[in-house]
């Protein structure tokens, strides 16, 4: 959901959400939950190694992966990404006021070590959350928090500081720890324990072993919540780093699933399945990727007069920024966007495996409208045309448009290791030859990248991606109050967006806050101080022995507890050795 | 011989120290930033705050690395990974073994297949066979260790599926009994081994094969053939033993080489060990990780060295170390 890994440089914003998925067909009829066979094993391929296990401290997508199976949280995301499946909480209710949710927590729930998940869990959970020295990454989710109570051994009851439409998801996100093992240690220590390479659940499986750099396996919990889940004995999650060494052992059989997959190795694993050479299933939804170009909409030079640390007001930055040369008028944006043949792009380089994106919500989340974007041809001509009421012709004809001795000419960042970024820029800087730009194309190694220019707002336009988190939030790239912080590095800010912002999360209904989350679009997508490019398709694929399986925008193992083997297709890995 | 080594040792302890104290404000003035890597979208000011003095990255680095001078001396505590939190000492010691392995086999497997070549190559030298085995092994010499690992894993990994094309050891390896475990591992480390090892065959031939001809060419060779001393003496016992003598100076040389070849083979074939902890660390500005790598790097290059020096006395007896 929120994590990072930047060995695999996706970064992330939260956002919320809708999209396509991929669903098993209906149980036959002889497969009722009381006949499904339990047993087997599914081997998972990954192309990194989590760095721990303790949800406090754990950032990568790999972590996050087996955390969920190990871990449970109070209520579980329902496909919408707008209403809970109740999990370690029975059922919730709200106090009269409106400012407190009271939980009703299971009592038939147990750790891994045996003994009984109570409200003080809960509580625990709540506290290290938002503890300054565990510094958690989710804890922009509690901040509305006043505290949580434990009431009885299952009874939690969270208080807020004030009503919005998002409480729910804001109290229930985060996986709930153990407080009986972590509660005797002091924050600053708990990274370092063992309990970060060997974690006790709550979850379906239960951590077994992790060998370094190599594989992490996970067993059945016996005494899970759900009674008779999860139907397979064994969780193996193998650490493969070549990505094509990955897709072949999925092929030959020596890995069960892998996300992630190559467009190309896609649509041959595609092909392979259609004409029956492979057991595997493709399956493809909307992932959690996106690409677009930031434009810096300000002198760089003018973002040092803003003090570190300091708020600024929209009138106080409005006098304090001077605009870009080249990005700071609305109509060049405008302009490039159009020169920019966005349709092209989205194919050429994802090999089809992605849609064009036209606005700052994501397709997946629930305030998505493709309606509220306003949408840019590819129009060269009208591109040109822009730029000319803009004041740059090529008064030298030295084939690059000018004005005021000024030429047109700029550079584009995106980060190293990665070949669609690198590929799409060159396509770009073509398109961009069309109508006169000179855009250089530049590859940064990362830790630049990160630690200084896009702090620094030391660079032109970027090339660049997001992963997309389940909450609908746009302040971190766009807000006028997060202009100093690393993900905001367009330096774009707007009254009317900030107003719009706040009142879409303090609607009173969905519909309201749809309302608000429309014109943002409308005024973002307007606006530009993003071109946005493509939406990723994620592919993953997956032995066809498994039945059970749910894929869609939550994530590809949402539901592993729910996974199942028929007997007769049972493989030698299912026998795990022969046992 | 026992006071050249005290000495040696002695000597060695300064160059680490100013090899580490290098190294570590190199990485420290180097660009990137380790708090970046834990920025989040909802990461506020505060918390980066809180990460920087986690990390003790708010002091200035001098001090940074007076501190970490003193940890590493009075306590040999290496840190905590920025990223795992785990104490960096123990990531480096669990995964050294693998890396032992890798490089200890591969270099036994370069030694013997490069010596054994060497000595045919010269003592058919500028004869067809010798033509061949210098044109196969010009090209394991020629081709990057990367090229070679990937083809023998598309061959014997994914082709014809004899070998497996991952890991150090089967997920199942914990089930099988302790044959199974000993050929489970063979099967595992089969082409890495081969891979690092033909590359190291390779400069061990071109070494062997020069300075055997030039041996065997020696006066006191045909001195001794004169003599009727047998030709498989003359070759094993004379030849070869004066031939030698540069090859230990190369095993002393090949060690940095080694390491940064094990990164490539560790990461093709997915096998545990220090070049990935290294990579990583570096990639991820982790720096008491880069720092306790580092360290054991620059132990490794001495110590290699150092046998060097006291494998050339035990060979030839005219060198004296004092």
């Amino acid at each position: 959901m929120r994590r990072v890994t930047l060995l695999i440089l996706l970064f992330l914003v939260w956002g919320t959400g809708c999209g396509n998925r991929e669903r098993d067909k209906p149980l036959p009829q002889e497969s009722t939950p009381e006949t499904i066979p339990a047993g087997g094993t599914l081997i998972v391929g990954l192309n990194g190694e989590p760095d721990g296990l303790n949800p406090l401290f754990a950032l990568s997508v790999h972590a996050n992966e087996i955390m969920s199976l190990v871990f449970s949280r109070l209520a579980d995301f329902q496909e919408n990404l707008h209403s809970f499946t109740p999990r370690l909480a029975k059922s919730w209710e709200w106090s009269p006021d409106s400012l407190s949710i009271l939980f009703h927590l299971r009592t038939d729930v147990r750790w891994h070590d045996g003994t009984s998940f109570s409200a003080r869990d809960v509580r625990f959970s709540y506290r290290m959350q938002v503890n300054r020295e565990i510094a958690w990454d989710g804890v922009a989710y509690k901040e509305f928090i006043r505290e949580v109570t434990a009431f009885d051994d299952s009874t939690a009851i969270f208080t807020f500081t004030r009503k919005y439409p998002a409480m729910l998801m804001d109290a229930v996100e985060g996986f709930i720890v153990p407080a009986h093992i972590l509660e005797t240690v002091p924050p600053v220590r708990m990274q370092a324990l063992d309990f970060s390479r060997s974690p006790v659940g709550t979850g379906p499986f239960r951590f077994e072993a992790w060998e370094t750099q190599q594989s992490i396996i996970l067993t059945r919990f016996d005494d899970y919540f759900m009674e008779g889940k999860p139907y397979l004995d064994r969780a193996v999650f193998k650490i493969v780093l070549d990505n094509s060494n990955l897709f072949r052992q999925l092929l030959s059989g020596d890995v069960d699933f892998i996300s992630g997959i190559a467009p190309l190795d896609y649509l041959r694993l595609v092909q392979d399945n259609k004409a029956g050479r492979t057991r595997i299933r493709p399956i493809q939804y909307l992932g959690r990727n996106y690409d677009f170009i930031g434009w810096n909409l300000y002198h760089k030079d003018s973002y040092k007069k803003l003090q570190r640390g300091t708020e600024y007001s929209v009138d106080q930055l409005q006098q304090q920024l001077r605009p870009h040369p080249l990005f700071g008028s609305r109509k060049v944006r405008m302009a490039l966007t159009m020169a920019i043949d966005r349709e092209k792009i989205a194919e050429v380089v994802n090999h089809g495996m992605a849609i064009p994106m036209h606005g700052p919500v994501p397709p997946i989340l629930w305030a998505y409208d493709e309606k509220a974007n306003q949408q840019w041809p590819y129009d060269p001509e009208r591109a040109l045309r822009y730029l000319r009421e803009e004041g740059w012709t090529d008064s030298d004809s030295d084939g690059v448009l000018d004005k005021n001795g000024v030429k047109f000419s700029f550079e584009m960042l995106t980060n190293s290791g990665n070949a669609r970024r690198e590929q799409a820029l060159t396509i770009i800087q073509d398109q961009l030859r069309q109508v006169r730009i000179e855009m250089r194309p530049r590859v940064v190694e990362p830790g630049l990248l990160f630690s200084r220019l896009l702090p620094d707002k030391d660079f032109d336009a970027i090339l660049f991606g997001w992963v997309v988190g389940l909450k609908m939030d746009l302040a971190p790239l766009f807000h006028s109050s997060t202009i100093q912080l690393p993900f905001h590095f367009t330096g774009y800010f707007s009254q009317r967006y900030d107003i719009y912002e706040t009142l879409a999360k303090e609607a009173a209904s969905d519909k309201m806050a749809q309302k608000y989350w429309d014109k943002i679009a409308q005024q973002l997508s307007t606006d530009l101080p993003y071109t946005w490019l493509y939406y990723r398709l994620e592919c993953s694929g997956i032995h066809s022995r498994f039945r059970g399986t749910v894929f869609d925008k939550r994530g590809s193992l949402i539901n592993v507890e729910d996974w199942w083997i028929p007997l007769e297709e049972r493989t030698e890995t299912d026998k795990w050795g022969g046992d | 011989m026992l006071a050249y080594a005290g000495k040696r040792l002695l000597g060695a302890i300064p160059l680490i120290f100013i090899g580490l104290t290098l190294t570590f404000f190199i990485i420290h003035w180097a660009p990137g930033d380790p708090v970046a890597l834990f920025v989040t979208s909802t990461t506020n000011v505060q918390a980066q705050e809180v990460i920087v003095e986690r990390f003790g990255l708010d002091q200035p680095v001098f001090v940074q690395y007076l501190k970490w001078l003193e940890r590493v001396v009075l306590h040999f505590d290496f840190g905590n990974s920025f990223h795992s939190g785990r104490p960096a000492a123990r990531l480096i010691r669990d995964v050294f073994p693998a890396t032992l392995l890798l490089t200890g086999l591969a270099l036994l497997l370069g030694w013997v297949l490069g010596l054994a070549l060497g000595v045919v190559s010269a003592l058919y030298h500028d004869r067809g066979i010798d033509r061949v085995i210098t044109t196969v092994v010009l090209f394991f010499y020629s081709m990057p260790g990367f090229w070679i690992g990937l083809m023998l894993l598309s061959i014997f990994a994914i082709k014809l599926d004899w070998l497996p094309a991952s890991q150090l050891k089967s997920v199942f390896h914990s089930q099988l009994g302790a044959a199974g475990q000993i050929w489970d591992y063979v099967r595992h480390l089969f082409l890495p081994v081969l891979t690092l090892g033909l590359t190291l065959a390779a400069i061990f031939h071109r070494y062997t094969r020069t300075s055997m001809i030039e041996a065997l060419n020696a006066d006191y060779l045909l001195a001794a053939r004169a003599r009727g001393v047998p030709r498989r003496k003359i070759i094993w016992k004379y030849g070869l033993k004066n031939a030698s003598i540069p090859l230990i100076s190369l095993l002393g040389l090949i060690i940095p080489e080694l390491l940064s070849g094990v990164i490539v083979i560790e990461t093709i074939f997915s096998l545990p060990g220090m070049g990935r902890v290294m990579v990583e660390a570096v990639l991820g500005r982790d720096y008491p990780v880069i720092m306790a790598a580092s360290t054991l790097a620059f132990i490794a290059v001495i110590a290699g060295n150092f046998l060097a020096d006291i494998g050339y006395a035990l060979v030839d007896p005219r060198i004296r170390l004092e």
